[in-house]
């Protein structure tokens, strides 16, 4: 008779121990799925201000996620140590402050997610658009507002870098019109569309060139140049992203991807704010999402709209909720751990007899060990098995009352303590998507066998130091 | 067989007291050995040492010409040597028949059949079946093993007296048909009189007391006479 045998025939016959066994086992092994389910929830979020537009999706970096990375960067410089680290940079000035800044290799959304997401099928087309790029406009003056002091501020203008600008947002909602000259196409180098009303205050054409350069140019500072190869009309003049004449709707230059990190003088070092991804058949759009949202890029740095405005923003970013999954992950497997030892050590005194009967007929300490390891194993698959039909409905129970934790302790509290909940003012949560993937089974699988396997052996313990002797005389 | 070459043994909590003070001494097959001694003299020590549940301070055991290592125990147990107890100590969530084959890869059934268990029995929960089965079931599992050797610590320690004499019955058969040697700890004068050989233990030494010859009459050990007496 071997080690299976006769764990099963123990677990068969000693059914109130084994249903005991199999209820906690169960119970934990519920609570651990939850936990890993957890971490790689999605919070469906709405924001009323942003959203893609029409039957494309929109990709932005997450500001919780900067957040992090910039906080793990700052780790790495040290604390009041003049340093760079993933784009973050560190300097102390000469009033003795500390300046932090991040480079555009922090800011820029990936180019290889960018293409990962543009290659899935359903994709037909799509478009990248850079930060507003303020530089210098040599040779030409900008429009600006007669009753607005100037100073300190220099000829500037906003060059905004388009993939293919007939994507561009603003020019999708209607916003501009391209009558005089072409857009911006993939795969043009150096060329710029200019408003109607910077063209009439310096006489430009389609076909004449404007030089641009560095903020504050200094004698060293390269001067780029760009063909105007279009003049777009304002129909609804584009809302600034700041205050200031550099970022009026009429000093809003639409230029080819690359050049505005040429004539800011970080060539090479671009900085991507969204991109925008076109699906080919419009009736196709929630199953084009479900498979871009499958693709393998780094989701944590991004925010992902639909047209709806709807943002899956995953665990790792929603304020604490992945801190709360570990914990809770920690808890159960700890707790269920001791539980299931100190059960276990409770019955390896009943269960003394058996054991010394097993050492006497010449079966090793460590074969009498492994029954009850696998006996524990066993009893851990059954509950596990069942467990893992339940498993969607608790976890998402446990994502639902985690949100709604994290949204109670909201804004007052987070502002105070320092907790990061990034959530937009106008930005609503929708509700929470936990998905129980293979990737939670596995982990989950090997969590609840590793708590299985170190109770029993931790309570296996007093057998493995005890001589066969010992033990026996305990028997009689 | 079974030789004990010198063998001493104290426990951990008196160690300035030898329970076994250089016990020496040859068990061979075919014989019923019975080991008699007060309680607490170290009978039940003893039987330990021999069956590998314990290991001794000084000295050495020999099984057929071969010393027990300290990491050949168990195989020791599995191959050389079967115990029986006085609690027959069998594992209540099997049947005798699992019992048995727990014992070793014999034909349970046919064993258990040999033990007077029948059909019916076999098929019960052990805890339902009588003092006496209960024993004949752990001497079948003994059996089962197919080891040349067999240890009992009080066996019949648990039974009445009719079952006792049985299973002495039984033992006799096993030393003699079966060719086993068969050492039995016991303060039952009865079952010492069915032994072959009587040894016993005091002071921590092991004097052969008496040996029945082949016509059944029993000869006294000479005292001072060295024979069966522990090496000094």
């Amino acid at each position: 008779m071997n080690l299976f045998d006769l764990s099963v025939r123990c677990l068969a016959r000693k059914r109130v121990r084994t249903l005991l066994l199999f209820g906690i086992v169960f119970a934990a092994s519920a609570f651990i799925y939850a936990g890993w389910a957890c971490r790689s929830a999605g919070i469906r979020t709405q924001s009323e201000g942003k959203r893609a537009i029409g039957a494309s999706f929109r990709l932005e970096e997450n500001e919780a996620n900067r957040h992090v990375r910039s906080t793990e960067a700052l780790k790495k410089i040290g604390k009041n140590t003049n340093g760079s680290a993933d784009g973050t940079h560190v300097e102390q000035l000469e009033s003795g402050a500390w300046w932090v800044w991040h480079d555009h290799s922090f800011e820029t959304l990936q180019m290889e997610d960018i293409l990962t997401l543009a290659g899935q099928e359903g994709i037909s087309e799509y478009n990248i658009t850079t930060a507003n790029i303020v530089v210098n406009l040599a040779g030409a003056a900008r429009v600006e507002d007669p009753d607005t002091e100037h100073d300190g501020e220099g000829n500037w203008v906003s060059l905004r870098g388009d993939r293919d600008m007939r994507l561009d947002m603003d020019v999708q909602n209607g916003n501009v019109e391209v009558r005089e000259g072409r857009m911006i196409v993939p795969g043009d180098e150096n060329v710029c569309v200019i408003s109607r009303e910077l063209a009439e205050l310096n006489g430009l054409r389609t076909g004449d060139c404007l030089e641009f350069g560095e903020r504050n140019p200094s004698e060293t500072s390269a001067v780029c140049r760009a063909e105007i190869v279009g003049i777009y009309d304002t129909v609804r003049k584009m809302t600034p992203i700041m205050y200031g004449d550099s970022y009026r709707s009429e000093n809003i230059i639409f230029t080819d991807l690359r050049f505005p990190e040429k004539a800011e003088g970080h060539e090479g070092d671009p900085l991507y704010q969204y991109a925008v991804f076109w699906v080919e058949d419009v009736d196709e759009y929630d199953v084009v999402r479900e498979r871009m949202k499958a693709a393998d890029i780094e989701w944590e740095r991004y925010d992902f709209l639909d047209n709806t405005g709807m943002s899956d923003t995953v665990a790792s970013n929603f304020g604490d909720m992945e801190t709360l999954s570990t914990l809770l992950l920690a808890l159960v497997t700890g707790a269920g751990a001791l539980i299931l030892f100190l059960i276990f050590l409770f019955w390896l005194g009943g269960r003394i007899h058996e054991i010394g009967v097993l050492l006497a007929i010449g079966r090793s300490k460590t074969a009498v060990v492994m029954q009850m390891v696998l006996e524990g194993v066993l009893i851990g698959s059954a509950a596990f098995g069942l467990t893992t039909f339940c498993a969607p409905a608790v976890s998402q129970g446990v994502a639902d009352y985690l949100v709604g934790y994290e949204l109670a302790q909201e804004v007052p509290e987070s502002a105070a303590e320092g907790r990061m909940l990034y959530l937009d003012e106008g930005t609503q949560v929708l509700g929470v998507e936990t998905a129980v993937t293979p990737n939670v089974v596995i982990r989950s699988a090997c969590s609840v066998l590793g708590m299985i396997v170190a109770a029993v052996l931790l309570s296996g313990v007093p057998v493995a130091v005890k001589r066969p002797r010992e033990i026996l005389s305990r028997m009689s | 067989m079974l030789e004990l070459e010198n063998l001493s043994y104290y426990y951990q909590s008196q160690k300035d007291r030898l329970v076994l003070d250089g016990v020496s001494y040859r068990f061979d097959k075919g014989n019923l050995y019975a080991v008699l001694g007060a309680s607490g003299c170290g009978k039940t020590t003893l039987l330990s040492l021999m069956a590998g549940l314990d290991v001794p301070v000084s000295g050495r055991i020999l099984v057929d010409g071969e010393a027990l290592g300290r990491n050949g125990l168990n195989r020791h147990r599995r191959e050389n040597v079967s115990l029986i107890f006085q609690n027959y100590n069998l594992i209540d969530y099997l049947t005798p028949v699992e019992n048995v084959k727990l014992g070793g890869k014999a034909d349970a059934r046919a064993l258990l059949a040999q033990m007077g268990i029948d059909e019916a029995q076999q098929r019960r929960n052990v805890l339902q079946l009588s003092g006496g089965q209960q024993q004949r079931v752990a001497i079948a599992r003994a059996l089962a093993g197919r080891t040349p050797i067999l240890l009992a610590d009080e066996p019949t320690g648990n039974l009445d007296e009719d079952t006792a004499e049985e299973i002495t019955a039984v033992f006799r058969e096993l030393a003699h048909r079966w060719e086993k040697c068969v050492v039995v700890v016991t303060h039952s004068r009865e079952l010492a009189e069915q032994a072959d050989v009587v040894l016993r233990l005091r002071g921590g030494k092991l004097r052969e007391e008496k040996r029945k010859e082949e016509s059944g009459v029993w000869t006294e050990a000479v005292p001072g006479s060295g024979a069966g007496d522990s090496a000094e």
